[in-house]
């Protein structure tokens, strides 16, 4: 299963990166393939392409303010959340997610 | 027996203005009324104000009206209906003083919720102490200057005083404003008040008549100051106001007090306290000021900060808050003042020592060593100072001499002007301890704003433009040639530089040239002696830009009065409120004169100063160093921060600046390109040990980032540790950075920020971080608004990533030795 993410936050410092940590931290210990996209105030790092949306099974966007493209994610199944959940529910999250789209 | 029971209505519960209403309402019944106060267990007589007051009765306290006697159905009727319907709007909004927009209250103090007033800070700097009410009359020891008296002489006495101070009472409330007849109103019922009677009554005994007053205004008082409401502890002040009325009208004649302080104090005044007043008073006891009224130019003012005593003015109400309190806290810094701190207030002025510590021990180094520029260019800092024993203050503060020396005060507040002799006193002694280094003595600078009886100067409409200095020397030539002769006899101990206010053209040059030859030739026939005396003028008079090639045939030096210049210069009265925007010594046009004065000056071969408030503003100070400014006078608490600050710059950088500063269109746009030259100066590390804090007592949230705020100050990593401070509050505002696992991240992107910082504390027990998260280790996390380097950002991201993993996490919280952090953050960035 792969899953495409969007980790942001207000200041785009600190949690966007913690977020997006958790997620591929996570995402790997239950052997699913995981990409992050973090959209921080150095602008969006690791960007998910046409590509990875094309064979994406699912997403989680992970965010306290707008995302950038979001239009992207319109045709794909998604769970939205804020940034802070994948830090402190990461389990929970992915669980969630496997039990809506599997 | 009837009652009825009711819930008080009024906002400032029942004080003495509806206090004084009820009682004029139950005079009217024989019965006996009662109003108990179930709220506070307490009850009143409602024909007596005082006993309202001392019950103590606040707004929505649930209370009942109880009437026993023979009408008591007539005042039950009259009562329950003056409840119902009057009672609630039977008092007036009480005013209170418009809150100072102009800085808000540390983020902190606010938290603490202290009891507090805002004031202009007037002289810099932190005290507390014991309020001292001046004005506030000890009757005690006004009773001790009578002879004694026996209870019958006492109560004769008193009763003819009280019927005075009553008909006097009258005769003003026939003759006052709405508003004033209120308070008088009170005061005279409180005077006639039943409890008043009964308290003269029980102390009549007492060593005199004054003493009965005193003891039965304490008593009274007493019980007001032990209100739980701070309008009520406030009308203590009106029954002291009738005591010291009737004590008055005992002894005869207007009474007052010494003040014996005796410990350190802080002087309350409602309006200005005059300088002999504070002059009177041992200044080791003084830690703080606190006035009504007053400018930042006052003479008060001006001693105020000589003596480094803390001031506010423009403090509304500050007896009221002041009278029941223990202790007092002026701050000048944040412009507060405050009455008997909390814990939490505590804490903030606890951890603002220990900021104000460390910045001290780092400024330490400058004070002792005269400073050159980073390209080795020599500078002078001296002092600007107002007395002559502050010489010795300002050398210890690091003064490489005297820019300054305002004589004035040694004119004003006073009969006759002072003698040579003790001029020479004065001005022998700051030449002496100057030791060779510059002493510049200024000459009288008076006029119509400054008061001097002797002289008889007529009051003028525009006293700056007007009659003074220089201009009304000739006139008061016998008072101007004692200062001359004092000050070239100084000469002899060492050299003295005399320079001279005001000046606007050439003939007042040539005239005080004259006074000096005449002056010194007659010193030195008289005695044989050699003098040293420089001579020099004030440039504050737009005007003297074209005047110093042929002025320097007769002085030596120029010293620019930056205040008044910037107000002659742009015509803005600097008191004016409404143009304050327009008094700006950063204006382009206003860089631009002192540019080209300090380069005529330069021309023209006279050593040049400036002694205004620009030389100590950082801001301007990169400005003038590039328009050739070398010698800077400032008032010494300021030379430490100024010489850091200017050694770290190099001439042809600031010129550079200067020149675009003097094309900006405005002082705001220089302001901005002054802010980005001094960010583009060299960058700190983003981490370093001084920054790292491990296993410390921490009892808040609050203290964890007011300490890491704080430190990133004192390293010059930010200007002002308050307003990060804010910036990391507003962050947390959003949602808490604690996520869990023991660990909060503050952080924020701000353009308070001029250095980009990692900062890492961790906790010797958990604290709470909000919503019940327990948090041991802290990292802050503070990023300039606009840095456009990723650099660091990367840094940041690095570590936010590392946090979400246990074994990180537990390094860091484990550790007991900021090297051992920095190495670990160090690897974590590197990887």
């Amino acid at each position: 299963m792969f899953i495409v993410c969007i980790a942001a936050c207000p200041t785009g410092v600190a949690h966007t990166f913690m977020a997006a940590e958790a997620l591929e931290v996570k995402g790997k210990a239950l052997g699913l393939e995981v990409k992050v996209e973090t959209q921080g105030s150095m602008g969006a790092d690791n960007i998910i392409t046409a590509e990875d949306l094309a064979r994406a099974d699912a997403a989680i966007l992970a965010a306290d303010v707008a995302v950038n493209d979001l239009e992207r994610f319109a045709d794909i199944p998604k769970i939205e959340c804020s940034v802070a959940d994948p830090i402190k529910h990461g389990d929970a999250l992915f669980e969630a997610l496997i039990k809506e789209f599997n | 027996m009837l009652d009825f029971q009711f819930i008080c209505p009024l906002v400032n519960g029942i004080h003495a203005r509806p206090a004084t209403e009820i009682e004029q309402r139950a005079a009217k019944f024989e019965a006996q009324i009662t109003i108990i106060n179930q709220s506070k267990d307490s009850k009143a007589n409602a024909k007596s104000v005082l006993s309202m007051i001392g019950a103590d009765i606040l707004l929505n306290d649930q209370c009942q009206f109880v009437f026993q006697g023979a009408d008591e159905q007539q005042a039950y009727t009259f009562f329950k209906s003056f409840v119902e319907n009057e009672l609630a709007d039977i008092d007036g909004p009480v005013e209170t003083a418009a809150a100072d927009t102009m800085q808000d209250l540390p983020l902190f103090l606010e938290k603490a919720q202290p009891q507090f007033l805002r004031g202009k800070a007037a002289s810099s700097g932190i005290g507390r102490g014991k309020p001292v009410i001046i004005g506030k009359i000890d009757l005690h020891s006004v009773a001790e200057q009578y002879p004694a008296a026996d209870s019958s002489e006492n109560s004769k006495v008193i009763n003819s005083a009280v019927l005075k101070t009553t008909a006097a009472l009258e005769h003003e409330i026939e003759h006052a404003d709405t508003d004033a007849k209120a308070v008088l109103d009170a005061h005279l019922a409180i005077i006639k008040d039943t409890q008043l009677q009964d308290t003269i009554s029980k102390h009549i005994d007492a060593f005199n008549a004054p003493a009965v007053i005193a003891l039965a205004g304490d008593e009274i008082c007493q019980t007001l100051e032990g209100s739980s409401s701070s309008y009520l502890r406030e009308r203590a002040l009106d029954i002291r106001d009738i005591a010291n009325r009737i004590v008055e009208n005992i002894v005869g004649e207007k009474i007052s007090s010494d003040l014996n302080l005796t410990q350190g104090s802080v002087l309350i005044s409602e309006g200005l306290l005059t300088p002999s007043q504070l002059l009177a008073l041992p200044k080791e006891m003084i830690k703080g000021l606190v006035m009504g009224d007053g400018g930042d130019t006052s003479h008060t003012v001006i001693l105020a900060r000589s003596f480094n005593i803390p001031t506010l003015t423009g403090v509304e109400q500050a007896v009221q808050l002041c009278s029941a309190a223990q202790e007092v806290i002026v701050d000048a810094r944040a412009g507060v003042l405050i009455a008997d701190a909390n814990e939490m207030t505590n804490k903030y002025y606890q951890l603002e020592a220990v900021k104000q510590a460390k910045i001290e021990i780092r400024l330490a180094k400058f004070k002792s060593a005269a400073v050159s520029t980073s390209d080795q260019v020599e500078l002078n800092i001296s002092a600007n100072i107002v007395t002559s024993n502050e010489i010795l203050s300002s050398l210890e503060a690091g003064a490489d001499g005297i820019g300054l020396f305002r004589t004035e005060m040694l004119f004003c507040e006073r009969a006759v002007p002072p003698t040579e002799e003790e001029q020479f006193e004065h001005y022998k002694f700051v030449v002496e301890n100057a030791a060779g280094k510059k002493a510049v003595i200024r000459t009288l600078d008076i006029g119509g704003d400054k008061p001097c009886e002797y002289m008889g100067l007529p009051e003028e409409e525009n006293p700056f433009l007007g009659y003074r200095a220089i201009r009304m020397y000739p006139e008061y030539e016998d008072i101007i040639k004692t200062q001359f002769r004092a000050l070239v006899r100084a000469g002899e101990f060492g050299e003295v530089s005399i320079m001279v206010p005001m000046i606007s053209n050439l003939d007042e040059i040539k005239w005080i040239r004259n006074m000096l030859d005449v002056v010194t030739a007659e010193i030195c026939a008289d005695s044989n002696k050699t003098v040293k005396v420089s001579l020099g003028i004030m440039v504050e008079v737009p005007s003297t830009l074209y005047l110093l090639e042929k002025a320097s045939s007769y002085i030596d030096f120029v010293s620019i009065g930056s205040n008044d210049l910037t107000q002659y210069f742009l015509a803005c009265d600097r008191g004016n409120k409404n143009i304050a925007n327009l008094y700006n010594h950063l204006d382009p046009s206003f860089l631009r004169l002192v540019r080209d004065i300090i380069a005529n000056a330069d021309q023209a071969g006279l050593r040049v100063s400036l002694c205004g408030e620009m030389a100590s503003d950082p801001t301007a100070q990169p400005l003038l160093i590039g328009a050739g400014l070398r010698n800077f006078s400032m008032s010494a608490s300021l030379i430490g921060k100024s010489k850091e600050q200017l050694c770290a710059l190099n001439v042809s950088d600031c010129q550079a600046l200067l020149a675009e500063a003097i094309d900006a269109d405005n002082p705001a746009q220089v302001t901005a390109l002054v802010e980005k030259f001094t960010a583009a100066d060299q960058q700190m590390p983003i981490m370093c040990k001084s920054l790292i804090f491990t296993k410390q007592a921490v009892s808040s949230k609050e203290e964890a980032i007011k300490r890491l705020t704080d430190n990133l100050e004192a390293e010059l990593r930010i200007p002002v540790a308050g307003n990060v401070e804010k910036a990391i509050w507003d962050r947390e505002a959003v949602f808490s950075t604690a996520l869990g696992f023991s660990v909060a991240i503050p952080h924020c992107k701000s353009e308070h920020v001029s250095q980009n910082s990692v900062s890492v504390m961790t906790l010797d027990k958990g604290i709470d971080w909000g919503n019940d998260t327990s948090i041991e280790l802290v990292i802050m996390l503070t990023v300039s608004k606009d840095d456009s380097d990723d650099t660091h950002m990367k840094i940041f991201s690095k570590i936010a990533r590392k946090l979400m993993h246990e074994d990180f996490r537990s390094s860091l919280i484990d550790s007991d030795n900021p090297e051992s952090i920095l190495h670990t953050l160090q690897e974590t960035i590197a990887a």
